[in-house]
């Protein structure tokens, strides 16, 4: 007879104790497979973005600001000139 | 060091709502992971050879369930169904990259069960013609031997890990008993 095995068959294999398979859990490593997997980059984080976006705000209102004086001085210094 | 993050502080909570919140923070998913890691080891184990490999399939398992927990649906099956399947997968995969022949693990007591069940009296004999009708049969059988006759599994819990209905896993475990009986008998 000429069959061929298509599975391994192991009889009576001695079962694993609780303490051999206790020794194998590692929680943090699955964490931290699945931070590396999952990892935003840092700009799509939301708390990253709206404290980007705030820092845009203000240094915008800063140059506007700054913008403005320079537009004031400019109407004094050309007042006096005239 | 000064931490960044204060960690926070797991209460214990229900099966589904630990599931919930580890959709959004992982960490809430640890009382889960120590809960079934051994039951889920065991598992693929049983359809290994190597304990090292076994782990491995068993983290990358429990990788898969955090990553698409956001598709789980409470079906009200049991969650580590749900596991058992993602495993299942795993352990295929792992057969199909390697290009090995799959592990079986059986014992006496297996033997004696389907023995029983197909009304033949056990003997050696019968374990030698056992492990050679085995071998012809495809994956989907074996794996429903597995469940019901060396796992022990009640009908509702093939049902949910093979995603069929209890009658459709009753059907089929029945028809592959009349097969094996036929094939012992033809033996």
């Amino acid at each position: 007879m000429s069959e061929e095995k298509k599975y391994k068959i192991n009889v009576n294999r001695p079962e694993l104790k609780k303490d051999e398979i206790k020794k194998y859990r590692d929680f943090r490593s699955i964490v931290s497979m699945h931070n590396d997997i999952t990892k935003r980059p840092i700009y799509k984080r939301k708390k990253v973005f709206f404290f980007i976006l705030l820092l845009l705000i203000v240094a915008y209102l800063l140059y506007l600001s700054e913008r403005e004086e320079e537009l004031i001085q400019q109407e004094k210094t050309e007042q006096t000139e005239k | 060091m000064f931490p960044f993050f204060h960690r926070k502080k797991i209460v214990p909570k229900s099966e589904q709502e630990l599931i919930e919140l580890s959709k959004k923070d992982n960490r809430y998913f640890a009382p889960i992971y120590e809960n079934y890691h051994e039951q889920v080891f065991r598992f693929i184990y049983k359809r290994m050879d190597d304990v090292d490999e076994a782990n491995d399939i068993t983290s990358q398992v429990f990788l898969k369930t955090l990553m698409n927990l956001k598709s789980y649906k409470n079906t009200g099956a049991p969650f580590v169904s749900w596991i058992y399947r993602i495993a299942l997968n795993e352990v295929n995969q792992y057969y199909r990259d390697k290009k090995k022949k799959r592990t079986i693990n059986v014992n006496d007591i297996d033997i004696k069960n389907i023995a029983d069940e197909v009304n033949i009296s056990f003997n050696y004999e019968l374990q030698d013609k056992l492990i050679g009708v085995l071998n012809g049969l495809d994956e989907l059988k074996i794996l429903l031997l597995e469940l019901r006759y060396f796992e022990k599994r009640s009908f509702k819990e093939i049902a949910a890990i093979l995603n069929i209905t209890e009658s459709n896993a009753k059907i089929k475990v029945y028809r592959l008993l009349e097969e094996l009986k036929k094939q012992l008998d033809k033996n």
